[in-house]
């Protein structure tokens, strides 16, 4: 099976009826490494969509959305010989004391179908949380998220205690979320800050040496 | 319809304000024309500041916010202080929650201390329709199939889906008789009331009616309290903008944002359904709290990017700022993200007859809005927690140079206040004396 533009195209507009009909067919006639293939570069084009502003996180949502179905569709039919290699791990979480989880969701949709393997610690995660992940999965990258000014603080301490266990000069940090900035890197200690998901997703592949 | 002057005359009228003393009286005055001045696009005195003090009094005063869940009065003495301490031209009122409210209804849409949060949280907390909290759904989203029911007939789908669904104590609600049934004082009336438990459902409404009853005394005493001191009340009312009605309470936001890809039409649909209702919630509640000043957090419109804002998002909050304007309201535009690529949109409003804040990006948006409405906003509140207070004058320094430039600006926080450095607030007042004043 060849690389389909049109399923490209229909992906990159996030027509969703269009792609799910075009996987159906093309699952009829042949396997699904093109179809992961194409899904990869549409996904790319979502990302230069949005980095020229013409796209928001809105679209972002609607594009998992989709990938949700696909992955669905495709999964069973991926043998574990044509499964992507893994770049890299980041753990993520959103800090403790706060609930908000679409920021984060988005961020990890976004590292998912770029081939990091996400492991998602949910919301209102305590410092020693992020240690022990830390701990089991040897990741390359922390990511935290804070929609909250009264959790800069917790932030803070989950950066002091990743320091104290010994790990900070293990992972690369980045954080993000509404009210956070340049000023909150500076005071929690991280290594950067990112203001949406696709300038996460290019940081962490400059971190990895993808690009 | 009246001119912004007079708007304004209304809103710092000293009618029924009685005053503590003449001091009281005259910086009450001072403050509210400092305001109005700014509202109106022209240079006051100094720069007004007037920050939206969210849950800061708590963290300032070191009552804890279950405390002033639980005993009305130390929420008020938390204001109290801080309103005194601080001395800003405008108050906003106390947004505390009552605990006991939230109890005897069972109430799903927020978590609190002791309830979803640890005894000591600093803040509350929204829940989303269909939000996991601890990994379990807390309420069920309005369903895709629902918006035919909720567009023909959005009181009865939130009294028989919505109420039973974000309150446990009117869980008894979903198996009411529909209430456009009700026509004659028998069959259908036993009918209505006769369902399982319905009795405890009213009971509690009963209870938390009282309680309501209770707080809202002593919140209108409260108001009329700081008023007397001297402090303006900045607004009191609110609505919202309808595609966030949607979004926030009854979809959620994923599932508003593959709607209005799915089912464009629908969604838009339901925008135009509520938008008289939140025209008229706007209208009321100022009328309620006799404020013209009606406060519009807008949520969702900062996901969008800007045709799908241009097309789901504006049409209907356009309608509901011009008909507050309309009703002689000045309707206070507050924004929650990144609104800068939709400064040319909201430039489409009336000159001087919205006043606009500003989350990001705010020297951006005095150069489009400086002319036609008044910011406010300008203070990030990342720097009010993490930068020292020698830093905050420089920052403020730097900042009022542009941004009060020929008037019309109110400084505040760019978000809500929460957990500020009380002394860089303290530095912030110095500032405005030092760098906020106009030249003659």
């Amino acid at each position: 099976m060849e690389n389909d533009d049109r399923y490209i195209t229909a992906l990159v507009d996030l027509d969703e009826k269009k792609v799910l009909e075009l996987t159906k067919e093309r699952l009829e006639t042949g396997g699904p490494t093109k179809i992961l293939e194409d899904i990869k570069k549409g996904m790319d084009l979502v990302g230069k969509r949005f980095e020229e502003g013409r796209y928001f996180i809105a679209d972002l949502m609607m594009a998992g959305a989709i990938l949700k179905k696909l992955s669905g569709i495709t999964k069973s039919k991926i043998k574990d010989s044509e499964k992507p290699r893994t770049l890299a791990k980041v753990v993520i979480g959103t800090v403790e004391g706060d609930f908000h989880d679409i920021g984060k969701d988005i961020v990890i949709s976004v590292l998912e179908t770029s081939d990091f393997e996400v492991i998602d610690l949910g919301v209102d995660v305590p410092p020693d949380k992020f240690v022990e992940a830390i701990k089991e999965y040897h990741p390359q990258i922390v990511a935290m998220s804070a929609l909250l000014t009264i959790v800069f603080d917790s932030m803070k301490k989950t950066i002091e205690a990743i320091e104290k266990a010994g790990f900070r000069d293990k992972v690369k940090i980045m954080i993000g979320g509404g009210v956070v900035d340049d000023d909150v890197k500076g005071y929690v200690r991280a290594d950067a800050y990112r203001s949406d998901p696709v300038a996460a997703l290019s940081l962490a592949r400059k971190w990895v040496q993808v690009e | 319809m009246s001119g912004i002057e007079s708007i304004l005359g209304q809103w710092a009228s000293k009618e029924g304000i009685q005053f503590v003393d003449s001091e009281a009286e005259r910086q009450f005055e001072e403050r509210a024309q400092r305001i109005a001045t700014a509202i109106q696009l022209k240079v006051p005195d100094r720069i007004p500041i007037a920050p939206n003090s969210g849950f800061f009094p708590l963290t300032y005063t070191g009552i804890s916010l279950r405390d002033a869940m639980r005993d009305y009065d130390k929420a008020y003495t938390a204001w109290r202080k801080t309103i005194a301490d601080f001395k800003w031209d405008a108050a906003m009122p106390p947004i505390t929650n009552s605990e006991k409210i939230l109890e005897i209804m069972k109430f799903k849409q927020c978590i609190w201390p002791g309830h979803g949060l640890k005894d000591d949280a600093k803040m509350y907390q929204f829940v989303e329709p269909g939000q996991k909290i601890k990994g379990e759904v807390s309420y069920d989203p309005m369903k895709i199939e629902e918006y035919d029911w909720f567009i023909e007939d959005p009181s009865d789908y939130i009294i028989r889906a919505f109420l039973p669904r974000i309150s446990e104590a009117l869980k008894p609600f979903s198996n009411i008789y529909p209430l456009h049934g009700i026509s004659f004082w028998g069959r259908s009336i036993f009918t209505s009331l006769a369902g399982p438990n319905f009795d405890k459902a009213f009971l509690a409404l009963a209870e938390a009616a009282r309680e309501a009853n209770k707080w809202y005394q002593s919140f209108v005493g409260f108001l009329r309290e700081i008023k007397n001191r001297g402090f303006p009340i900045f607004t009191m009312s609110g609505t919202t903008a309808p595609f966030d009605r949607i979004a926030n309470y009854f979809r959620g936001t994923r599932e508003i944002f593959t709607d209005i890809f799915r089912i464009p039409d629908k969604v838009k649909a339901a925008c135009e359904r509520v938008t008289p209702f939140m025209i008229d919630a706007g209208i009321s509640s100022a009328k309620a709290t006799n404020n013209p000043i009606v406060l519009l957090y807008l949520h969702k419109g900062a996901f969008m990017n800007i045709n799908q804002y241009k097309e789901f998002y504006w049409p209907t909050l356009k309608k509901v700022l011009v008909k507050l304007i309309d009703n002689d309201l000045i309707p206070y535009v507050y924004t929650e993200g990144d609104y800068t690529r939709y400064l040319e949109v909201i430039r489409d409003m009336p000159k001087g007859k919205i006043i606009y804040h500003v989350e990001k990006d705010i020297f951006k948006a005095k150069e489009i809005l400086g002319d036609k409405f008044c910011l406010t906003g300008g203070l990030p509140a990342s720097k009010l927690y993490t930068s020292s207070s020698q830093e905050i004058k420089e920052y403020c320094k730097k900042a009022f140079e542009e941004l009060g430039e020929g008037g019309g600006f109110i400084l505040d926080a760019d978000a809500a206040l929460a957990e500020a450095r009380p002394e860089n607030l303290k530095a912030v007042n110095e500032a405005i004396l030092k760098y906020g004043t106009y030249k003659k």
